[in-house]
């Protein structure tokens, strides 16, 4: 049956057609279409549809889009490779896969689409997801599209990812090919285990590599920068309080103890470890690429987990813009079909924030706030809650500042912008802790705790932040992490076995200086293997200062 | 409509991806083969456990696993976490959660598929058990096809190339049609290899295991929980060793029955103990279905030790003349410190202690089973 039977079903006004209809919409893709190929020019005509609402809808512009439709089995693969169907050999996708694999079976949850960072951009359909399913689900990819071309947080990764992964794969199979597959993944094992280790923002970074003309600030700053302690007091004190030899002498150490920072390795606290260990760590010319290639993949993967909530919250936003308002469904069964899915995806939780939801609800926040002018100095001020409630000033900024918000921002700085303690409290969130039998209390519904919370959770993703403080700790290569305490303890078990592998790599021991709950500093320390924690000493007190 | 369904799933092979879901393989079996090495270092565990032999029913059993894990640095636990709705954090969700389920990779416990003969192996490297070395290999031989031949006829699947390829090569020299600077060889019809199986005969062995549990009501819910594990994990270690075991299972109150491996695995009965019974029905049994010269015959005893006074002597007369001799190994546990007045295995030891097919031991609770295990097997009889 090649035909496509949506032909044969135009409604024809008459009430019978309603129950057939209905079930009719139910139907997933492959039901509906029959064959791959019709399923492909069934898709493909809906894209046409939805591109030119999409253009329509929003004034922004976006990579070509290219769908796939896959089966569940072949969307298990490419969702345990993070969208990419060919990577390097390596267990941990293994077990992506399974785990995947009883997700399903047992019908825990449900993946509708995959959208990948790429131009084209490439979008995988799932071909038993509904009629409808799909349609919303194609309109919301268009806008993770959008988001990946506009947002700044990506404008340095490479949108041909799907050759670079192909080829990082190449490599890794000569090497193995040349070493063995054990040797290769046990080093694979060693670098993931590191792979978190690297500065996100780096990339964002222009650094003044001294070959352009010197601008005045930074002379300034180096002035600054051995400028001596003077104590200040009346004229005629002068040669007492600040005698010329002292201001020398003083000036003298600085410029020498500057000098000596830059002799030391890292002249700064370096976040990036992994480019850190490519540039200095005893590797083999095979081992440094490998790490290479972790590298490249994780700074790649990186601005999608800075930007989950406003990524999904975006294209929520459109796609409920396009469903409700461009793309009126055929019947009216197909709008409650919609709904339904839409309640599903956007359901908030109890447990945890979902972040399709809060996305979705800051940016309609954002848009009614500035359509009416409720920002700025005079709305801050204003406390009359009268005043506030009807608060118009017609301005029309919404979609505008929606826009801006989108490009400019990533999810720590969206919420730190425009999380406010009236959407805290509209939409209900608190805070809870878990007790010792594991029952959950809620413990505050402070708008500033809350946003404290985010603010944990989402900078340097959510987990501790390690700067190489020194390569050469007692001129013995040892090397030394600072854990940038803030509040929060390492989890020891990971950490133990993490600074063994990261000491696999130095060659020479690891030290880690950090923090236990109660702010007592520790230094852990990885030498031949044996890991231990212990209390802190002067050689390792003066890393505590080194804050960048 | 219905046929298209059928249809689309047969018609998935698609551009690139079709290699992509095979491409899986290589990735799900190292992973396999690491859950497999924690699988080993956790045998213990799951050994004892009674919910492996609960799904006895299949070879296939499934075993939880812990999520392997990467180390990251990464914070220790915390117990903070927020949410929205009207304030109860502990409250059952409401629907399916939707896409963001599972979204949270934590100590997730999956399970994974293990054929029992693969957990009897990991548990033959745990406990380092010898081969068992068949007492006899009788006269029988059971003819088993090896590839080991070459013909001129056969399958093109088994056409071996390189061979193929010499015979073209001769030919070709011979015809004196060979040109070392065009060495073009095309083989003919009658170059081909083909690889034939042989008939190769290979001395066949068999074995008989008799199961003796005690049944009776001094054996309690613990001691029948711990018989059952070791012989269950004994039965599959055996069953490794040799092509088509036949089992025998009998249990015993004061009177013994056969009954079928589901039975012995779970009935609970109760009465009083008259060990001879189930000597006297292994006896009959050997004598009737399982000649000592063609089987290789295991015996294993599990009980509380706890007979009727004048029993243990009829039982060991039994025993003696009419089953030790005919065995590879007669194995007796006694379970239980609760009935040290019992002692069926000290009237053994005395009677039999240097008899090398006899193996007693003891046990009391889980951690025994492994040693016991490894005292019943690791004879290699």
């Amino acid at each position: 049956m090649i035909e496509n039977p949506r032909q044969s079903e135009l409604p024809t006004g008459a009430p019978s057609l309603e129950t057939e209809t209905l079930r009719r919409h139910k139907l997933t893709v492959s039901e509906f279409a029959g064959s791959r190929a019709a399923q492909e020019r069934l898709v493909e005509e809906w894209r046409q549809e939805i591109e030119d609402k999409v253009q329509e809808a929003c004034p922004l512009d976006f990579f070509p889009q290219h769908f796939e439709i896959v089966n569940w089995r072949q969307l298990q693969a490419i969702l345990a490779r993070d969208g990419f169907p060919r990577r390097y050999e390596h267990w941990n996708f293994g077990q992506k896969y399974a785990s995947q694999d009883v997700r399903d079976t047992y019908g825990l949850g449900r993946t509708y689409e995959l959208v990948i960072n790429t131009d084209p951009c490439v979008a995988y359909l799932l071909d038993s997801n509904s009629v409808q399913e799909t349609r919303t689900v194609m309109a919301h990819v268009y806008f993770h599209n959008m988001f990946f071309k506009h947002n700044s947080c990506f404008r340095h990764t490479d949108r041909k990812m799907l050759a670079r992964m192909s080829n990082h794969a190449e490599r890794i199979r000569s090497y193995q090919d040349d070493v063995g597959l054990e040797a290769v993944e046990r080093f694979l094992d060693l670098c993931l285990s590191l792979d978190n280790l690297i500065d996100p923002h780096s990339v964002m970074i222009e650094r003044d590599r001294g070959d352009g003309p010197r601008s005045a600030g930074l002379e300034k700053r180096e002035r600054e920068l051995f400028l001596p302690n003077r104590i200040e007091g009346p004229d005629y004190m002068e040669r007492y309080l600040n005698p010329p030899e002292r201001l020398a002498a003083e000036v003298a150490q600085k410029k020498k103890d500057y000098a000596e920072r830059q002799r030391r390795v890292p002249i700064s606290p370096e976040q990036d470890v992994l480019l850190f260990l490519m540039k200095h760590a005893p590797l083999e010319d095979w081992q440094r690429d490998v790490l290479s290639i972790v590298r490249d993949e994780s700074y790649y993967f990186a601005p999608q987990r800075m930007t989950k909530i406003m990524n999904e919250g975006w294209a929520s936003y459109w796609h409920s813009h396009l469903m409700t308002q461009h793309l009126l469904p055929m019947y009216p069964s197909e709008m409650i079909d919609y709904c339904e899915f839409n309640a599903v995806v956007l359901a908030p939780s109890k447990k945890s924030i979902n972040p399709y939801r809060l996305g979705v609800r800051l940016f309609r926040d954002i848009e009614e706030r500035w359509n009416r002018g409720q920002f700025g100095r005079e709305w801050n001020d204003c406390r009359d809650m009268t005043a506030r409630r009807t608060w118009d000033l017609s301005l029309g900024l919404g979609r505008e500042e929606m826009i801006k918000a989108m490009k400019t921002h990533s999810d720590l700085t969206f919420l730190d912008t425009y999380l406010t303690a009236d959407f805290c409290a509209e939409n209900q969130m608190y805070l809870y802790e878990r007790d010792r039998r594991g029952s959950a209390h809620v413990t505050t519904e402070e708008f500033e705790e809350i946003k404290g919370f985010f603010r944990r959770g989402l900078t340097n993703f959510g987990g501790p932040m390690l700067k190489i403080v020194e390569a050469n700790h007692l001129n013995r290569g040892e090397l030394v992490l600072l854990h940038q305490f803030e509040g929060q303890e390492l989890d020891m078990g990971m950490a133990t076995t993490t600074t063994q592998n990261l000491e696999t790599l130095w060659e020479r021991p690891v030290h880690v200086v950090s923090k236990t709950e109660n702010g007592t500093p520790v230094v852990l320390s990885c030498e031949r293997g044996a890991f231990e924690v212990k209390k802190m000493d002067s050689g390792f007190s003066g890393y505590l200062k080194t804050n960048s | 409509m219905h046929s298209n369904r059928d249809e689309s799933k047969q018609n998935v092979q698609h551009t690139t991806l079709e290699s992509a879901s095979l491409g899986m393989e290589p990735d799900l079996r190292r992973y396999r083969e690491i859950i497999r090495g924690k699988v080993r270092d956790d045998l213990q565990d799951y050994i004892t456990s009674d919910e492996i032999i609960a799904q006895h029913g299949n070879d296939i059993v499934s075993v939880p696993v812990k999520e392997v894990q990467i180390p990251r640095y990464q914070f220790g636990s915390n117990q903070e976490g927020a949410g929205q709705g009207d304030g109860d954090p502990d409250a059952e969700e409401d629907g399916d959660g939707g896409p963001q389920a599972g979204d949270k990779a934590g100590q997730h416990i999956k399970e994974e598929s293990f054929h029992v003969e693969e957990l009897a192996d990991l548990l033959g490297e745990h406990l380092e058990l010898p081969r068992i070395k068949p007492r006899l290999t009788s006269g029988l031989e059971e003819a088993v096809p090896r590839y080991e031949g070459i013909s001129k006829n056969g399958t093109t699947s088994l056409r071996d190339n390189k061979r193929t390829f010499k015979e073209a090569l001769k030919r070709t020299i011979a015809e004196n049609s060979y040109d070392p600077d065009n060495p073009v060889v095309v083989p003919v019809r009658e170059d081909f290899r083909f690889r034939s199986p042989r008939l190769k005969p290979r001395p066949k062995t068999n074995a008989v295991i008799f199961y003796l549990i005690d049944v009776s009501g001094s054996m309690g819910d613990l001691e029948k929980s711990l018989a059952r594990n070791t012989a269950f994990w004994t039965d599959a270690w055996i069953d490794r060793q040799y092509q088509g075991t036949e089992k025998c299972y009998i249990i015993h109150d004061a009177e013994a029955n056969i009954v079928d491996r589901e039975t012995f695995f779970t009935t609970r009965q109760s009465g009083g103990t008259r060990i001879s019974s189930a000597y006297q029905l292994a006896k009959e049994q050997m004598a009737q279905r399982f000649s000592p010269d063609e089987w290789n015959i295991y015996v294993f005893h599990f009980s509380d030790g706890d007979n009727w006074g004048d029993d243990s002597a009829i039982a060991e007369e039994i025993l003696k003349n009419d089953i030790l001799p005919h065995v590879n190994l007669f194995g007796y546990v006694e379970i239980g410190g609760r009935h040290p007045h019992g002692g069926f295995k000290s009237d053994l030891d005395y009677a039999f202690g240097d008899y090398e097919s006899v193996v007693t031991t003891d046990m009391e609770d889980r951690e025994d089973i492994i040693p016991v295990i490894k005292d019943l097997l690791g004879t290699g009889r």
